[in-house]
């Protein structure tokens, strides 16, 4: 086996892997190579043939294949080499990475700095334990868009969706549009998972009814699934008996939470955040094992595809810049507080890039209305956010500027919070 | 017309086995199963294990075949290249009573011969099984005990047989025994008749359902329920966690795989019907509970897979033996479990039991006991892989990223004789789509794969066959057909 020097070697080719590598050759990194499993370049958003990609990032309003389309053209224009059909098995702390591949065979290669952006993958029927037999027609909605917008085929003619996160609600409206009868979306929770355009644009639009706080708890038939039971949920989401109602399909479609890909990560060694499910990053996107980054779905699960490439160039940029010598800073740690589920990044150094914006993303535990999210530090409230509407399926990206940041201590943890609202 | 001298009806693990034993001499053999692949049916969904012995009771022919089969394992899963790892189990004392009966248990055990038999006191319990709930007071340990992966066990013992000249009938029903004035002549299938002097009913739960099959015992179905977790779940074990037995069954157990993934299940509950394999609330919950008393740690965090079996229960033993009427007619019946562990011995003793009604048997000196072992891409260091890759570039291109399945392992499974043809046919054979995405990515290309070396289209490609397609429709189809009623295929 032959080893490759490499100086930055980005594990992923979809919008994260391949945003970073043109970044990261933008910034004077010389031998960019992004490694991708799949024959082609672009990820997840090659099965995103509906539009509403690059509303921020572009101004534009474009599908997924075309929003990965512009940077797999810039990634050539930029000089970033692309290698497809080559699944990464093993990523050193090191920064040593072995790839297995039927067009390159068995390589080794030894990068100055890897961007890890293995994307995400979807949960499955078995992890949320739903009961009854186990037929075929049961899909996560991922899977499901696959096989329809890539493959050419449909799974079946009368489908319910468990889940209102946005694949599910992208995948009902487009069962939809395949002639299918889609008996209706299905949700836990008293609020949709997924993006508010999506619940107007592919629900609403399309008169498919949602379903709150009702959930899935068995499936019938022998061969093929031929109908689920519906049930409602109490307050702490225990299916109610007496709620039971049989909803005939031959095909259910999951959309119930996606779980980034972190794998590698772990044999990388890098630390893993329990609450996002991805590496535990400081502002740059680096990982507790120095030189190793993270961007995109890996890191935490993102609504927007723009989201994604604005953290994929903070990584790109950084890594192009890693220098082992440089001796690490001191960090401090980003504490969650109140009324939030997670935020990236976990680990920030004040004393560091005073001078650009600092962007913190998080989610928040519940919907609700005109709140503030505070940054204190040391119980002392330092800065303050108004928000109109919170709500869990929707990132909140705040932009803390180089005068504000001049508020914080450098050495202090900071704290986020949710405040007020109802 | 085809003519052979023994027909067997069933392709779990124990017609499988009875049909490689019996290829070890100059007959001709057929193998007819219903489903499309062998092992479909109990011998795909159960825990797995090789009993050690420990707790048999050695008056039933159950408990024989199970100490006489135990010892066999290492020949046998070296002969047919199987994974087979004698991990050891531990029954466990959860009181005073238990304790008493156990010690008991253990006296027996020691009679009865099997190898190795110790009691561990409660810390060397722990040591042993740090993740064991401390309140037990200690163990049987029988390091004999073992776990395989019943599904590759099954499926060797017929590729075995096939080697040696055993013709296979798959996806064909038996309908019907055929005899005349109480003698066997063969048997109807669905595509024909087979003839045949001799006739072995190895049909699981369905061997009480021919026509014109005397003498064979009504079957009950008791269902048994699983969980199984991903591999980097932290609970983690190494023994066979058993609790004190019941009446009924061996109870919740706890146990790696020989994959490498924690096991847990099953609870028994008599159920209506043969394919009862659901799995529901309050079945799922007592087996959570049952392990959880063994192992205080076990949640549902990880869980990557629920699955049920089905138990065929005759009597409370093994019906093993040739019917008086009609003569010629061998019973393979009622095999709960120990199943997987006896099927050897089963095998032999139906060779027995053929001989005994007349059939001449003579060895036949171009049986081969090996069967190859598959390539097992995962089971090699880097160079080794390199080198496989230079030569077959097929086991280069990753296909089920969770369990490192590649494009050259999954051609090997459908080209193979008696190959996948099936989804969960693949599943089983190569671990693809088995992970924790559970085919979620490698789905589609496993479409495709089978599109490419078995010639089944996408749209006919199915789960595990019959009804059971992953695709029903053509994208476009029910557009250009808006109006018109579609007919399901
Ligand atoms: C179905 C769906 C619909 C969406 N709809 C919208 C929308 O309407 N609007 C919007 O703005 N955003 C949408 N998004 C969000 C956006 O597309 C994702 O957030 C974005 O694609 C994530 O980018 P990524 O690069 O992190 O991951 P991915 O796009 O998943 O890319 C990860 C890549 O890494 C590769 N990879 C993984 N492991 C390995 C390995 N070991 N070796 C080599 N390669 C590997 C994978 O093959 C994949 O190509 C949608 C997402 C999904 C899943
Ligand atoms: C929950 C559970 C756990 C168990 N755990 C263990 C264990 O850990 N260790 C152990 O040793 N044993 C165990 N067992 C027992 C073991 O699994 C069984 O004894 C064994 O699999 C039975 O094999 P079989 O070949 O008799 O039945 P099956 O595997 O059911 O095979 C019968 C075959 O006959 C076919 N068939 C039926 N009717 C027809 C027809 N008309 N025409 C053609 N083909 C037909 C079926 O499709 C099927 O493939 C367990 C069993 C259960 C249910």
């Amino acid at each position: 086996m032959k080893t490759y020097e490499i100086d930055v070697l980005v594990v992923g080719g979809g919008p994260a892997g391949l945003g970073a590598a043109i970044k990261a050759r933008e910034n004077g990194a010389r031998k960019v190579l992004v490694l991708e499993r799949d024959f082609e370049p672009g990820g997840i958003l090659n099965q995103c043939i509906h539009n509403g990609f690059g509303l921020q990032y572009f101004s534009a309003e474009l599908t997924g294949t075309e929003y990965a389309g512009r940077f797999i053209r810039r990634a050539g224009q930029t000089g970033v080499e692309i290698q497809t059909d080559t699944m990464v098995l093993d990523v050193k702390p090191s920064r040593e990475v072995i790839t297995s591949s039927a067009k390159y065979g068995l390589q080794r290669f030894q990068a100055k700095s890897i961007v890890l952006a293995m994307g995400c993958r979807e949960r499955t029927r078995d992890a949320i334990q739903i009961y009854g037999s186990r037929p075929s027609g049961i899909f996560t909605a991922g899977t499901a868009q696959r096989f329809t917008n890539i493959e050419g085929f449909i799974p079946g003619r009368q489908v319910v969706v468990l889940g209102s996160g946005d694949i599910g609600l992208i995948m009902a409206r487009r069962m939809k549009l395949e002639g299918c009868e889609v008996q209706g979306v299905y949700e836990l929770l008293p609020y949709t998972n997924g993006l508010s355009r999506n619940v107007v644009q592919c629900l609403n639009d399309f008169s498919i009814p949602l379903y709150l706080q009702q959930t899935v708890t068995s499936i019938y038939g022998g061969e093929r699934i031929a109908g689920v039971t519906t049930q409602k949920v109490d307050k702490k989401q225990n299916p109610l008996p007496g709620t039971e109602e049989y909803v005939p399909c031959d095909t259910l479609l999951l959309s119930v939470g996606l779980i980034p890909e972190n794998e590698l990560s772990r044999k990388a060694g890098v630390r893993i955040d329990s609450r996002t499910g991805g590496p535990l990053v400081d502002q740059n996107r680096m990982t507790t094992v120095p030189g190793i980054f993270a961007c995109g779905n890996v890191v935490q699960v993102h609504d927007l595809a723009d989201d994604v490439t604005v953290e994929s160039e903070i990584a790109g940029l950084a890594a192009a810049g890693f220098a082992e010598e440089e001796p690490p800073g001191k960090k401090a740690r980003v504490l969650v507080g109140n009324g939030l589920r997670y935020v990236v990044p976990q680990e920030i150094e004040l004393s560091r890039n005073r001078e650009e914006p600092l962007l913190l993303f998080m989610r928040a535990e519940l919907p609700r209305r005109k709140v503030n999210i505070v940054i204190s530090q040391g119980g002392m409230e330092k800065l303050k956010f108004p928000q109109p509407f919170i709500k869990p399926g929707e990132i909140i990206a705040l932009s803390v500027t180089s005068e504000m940041l001049g508020e914080l201590e450098i050495d202090q943890d900071i704290e986020l919070k949710v405040e007020g609202g109802g | 017309m085809k003519k052979f001298d023994v027909v067997i009806i069933g392709g779990g693990v124990v017609g499988c086995a009875i049909a490689r034993e019996l290829s070890r001499y100059n007959l001709k053999i057929a193998l007819v199963e219903k489903e499309t692949e062998l092992g479909s049916g109990t011998s795909k969904a159960n825990t797995g294990l090789v009993h050690s012995g420990v707790n048999v009771d050695n008056t039933t022919l159950k408990g024989r075949l199970n100490l006489q089969a135990n010892p066999l394992f290492d020949r046998l899963t070296f002969e047919l290249n199987i994974p087979f790892v004698r991990n050891g189990s531990l029954v466990i004392a959860q009181n005073r009573e238990d304790r008493q009966a156990l010690l008991r248990d253990l006296d027996e055990a020691r009679k009865n011969g099997v190898k190795d038999v110790r009691w561990l006191s409660r810390e060397e319990l722990l040591g042993k099984e740090p993740a064991i709930n401390p309140d037990s007071l200690g163990a049987i340990y029988a390091p004999s005990g073992g776990i395989i992966c019943p599904f590759e066990y099954t499926l060797a013992l017929g590729q075995n047989a096939h080697k040696n000249g055993v013709v296979f009938f798959l996806g064909n029903r038996v309908l019907k025994i055929l005899q005349e004035k109480d003698r066997v002549l063969g048997v109807e299938t669905e595509r024909g008749r087979l003839i045949a002097p001799y006739v072995v009913n190895a049909a699981g739960v369905f061997a009480d359902e021919f026509d014109s099959a005397v003498d064979v015992p009504g079957i009950k179905t008791r269902r048994g329920q699983y969980l199984v977790y991903d591999r980097d779940y932290p609970v983690q074990i190494n023994n066979t966690i058993f609790p004190r037995p019941t009446e009924v069954s061996k109870g919740i157990i706890v146990t790696p795989t020989v994959h490498g993934n924690l096991m847990i299940g099953p609870n028994a509950e008599e159920v209506e019907g043969k394919d009862s394999l659901e799995t529901t609330a309050a079945g799922i919950n007592e087996v959570i509970k049952g392990a959880q008393k063994l192992v205080p740690d076990i949640d549902t965090s990880a869980v990557i897979r629920m699955f049920s079996g089905l138990r065929a229960v005759a009597s409370s033993d093994f019906v093993i033996k040739s019917t008086k009427k009609p003569r010629g007619l061998v019973l393979a019946a009622g095999i709960q479990s120990p199943g997987l562990t006896a099927a050897p011995v089963i095998g032999k003793l139906v060779v027995e039991l053929i001989e005994e009604l007349g059939l001449g048997l003579s060895p036949k000196s171009s049986f081969q006991a090996e069967r190859p072992s598959p390539i097992r891409v995962g089971d090699l260091d880097y160079e080794e892989r390199a080198k496989l890759v230079e030569k077959d570039n097929n086991y280069g291109q990753v296909v089920c990223r969770c369990e490192g399945i590649t494009r050259g392992e999954i051609r090997d499974a459908i080209l193979a004789p008696l190959g996948a043809v099936t989804i969960d046919g693949i599943k089983r054979r190569t671990r693809a789509a088995s992970g924790r995405c559970q085919s979620g990515f490698c789905g589609p290309r496993l479409v495709e794969l089978l599109k490419e070396f078995a010639s089944i289209s996408p749209l006919e490609a199915t789960l595990r066959g019959g009804a059971s397609r992953i695709l029903k429709y053509r994208s476009k189809e029910l557009l250009f057909k808006a109006g018109e009623k579609v007919e399901d295929l």
